[in-house]
């Protein structure tokens, strides 16, 4: 199972900040995955972290630990 | 053999990365406290410090009352360890010291804190406009600016 994490809007949102799901969900892709799942996800914008490096598909057969959706930055 | 010498230095750097969050406001007496602490380093002829405030911004009607930081903090440590090293290679400094809060931080308190110090002026300047830039582009981190009611908007960096 892969970990997902969400993060400040993206965890409003989608009302979790964390939930388990399966590789095979990311088939047809990962934002895919998510934006069907979640609707309301393809008005905001977010990017997405594999295994904590920002990029946006798995490699073939890829089986990561942790995918995070990361809403716009806001540091400092 | 060589793979299990290659984890242990990787979870050896991971260990050596240093956890950059502070729960809460910086304080100006822990700033201080940090100034005081590189007298002893007398090779340093010059700091550069950059403090983050957190404004109270006035949005449509209403005015920032504070920002409730979160972050993912993983992500968020390793890239900061990652500008720290880059910063270290661009340019000739003693020492660095990055602070970001987490949690909750009022209007007028102390949310970022960037000190660095080298032998002349010139390495420390263009150091710190660099590292300021990096964490506000580079860094997870995300800001809920919350209303006096209780309602909030969530911040972008420009």
């Amino acid at each position: 199972m892969i970990r997902i994490l969400y993060f400040g809007q993206i965890a409003e949102a989608v009302g979790k900040s964390e939930e388990l799901v399966d590789a095979k969900v990311f088939d047809a892709g990962v934002r895919a995955y998510f934006e069907t799942k979640y609707p309301v996800l393809v008005s905001l914008s977010y990017r997405i972290a594999i295994d904590r490096e920002i990029r946006e598909e798995l490699l073939a057969g890829e089986q990561p630990n942790e995918i995070s959706l990361l809403p716009p930055f806001a540091g400092g | 053999m060589r793979f299990h010498y290659y984890r242990l230095l990787l979870e050896a750097n991971e260990k050596n990365m240093k956890n950059c969050f502070k729960e809460g406001p910086i304080s100006p007496a822990f700033i201080a406290e940090s100034i005081a602490h590189h007298q002893v380093k007398t090779n340093i002829g010059a700091h550069q410090i950059f403090l983050g405030q957190v404004r109270k911004d006035r949005i449509g009607e209403k005015d920032v009352q504070a920002i409730e930081y979160s972050a993912h903090e993983e992500m968020a440590n390793k890239e900061f360890h990652a500008i720290r090293e880059e910063a270290f290679e661009k340019f000739d400094l003693t020492c660095m010291h990055i602070y970001h809060s987490i949690g909750t931080v009022q209007v007028g308190e102390i949310c970022l804190f960037v000190f660095v110090s080298s032998a002349h002026r010139k390495s420390a300047q263009v150091a710190i406009e660099f590292l300021v830039e990096a964490i506000k582009i580079r860094v997870p981190v995300f800001g809920k600016e919350v209303f006096a009611d209780q309602t909030h908007v969530w911040k972008v960096n420009k």
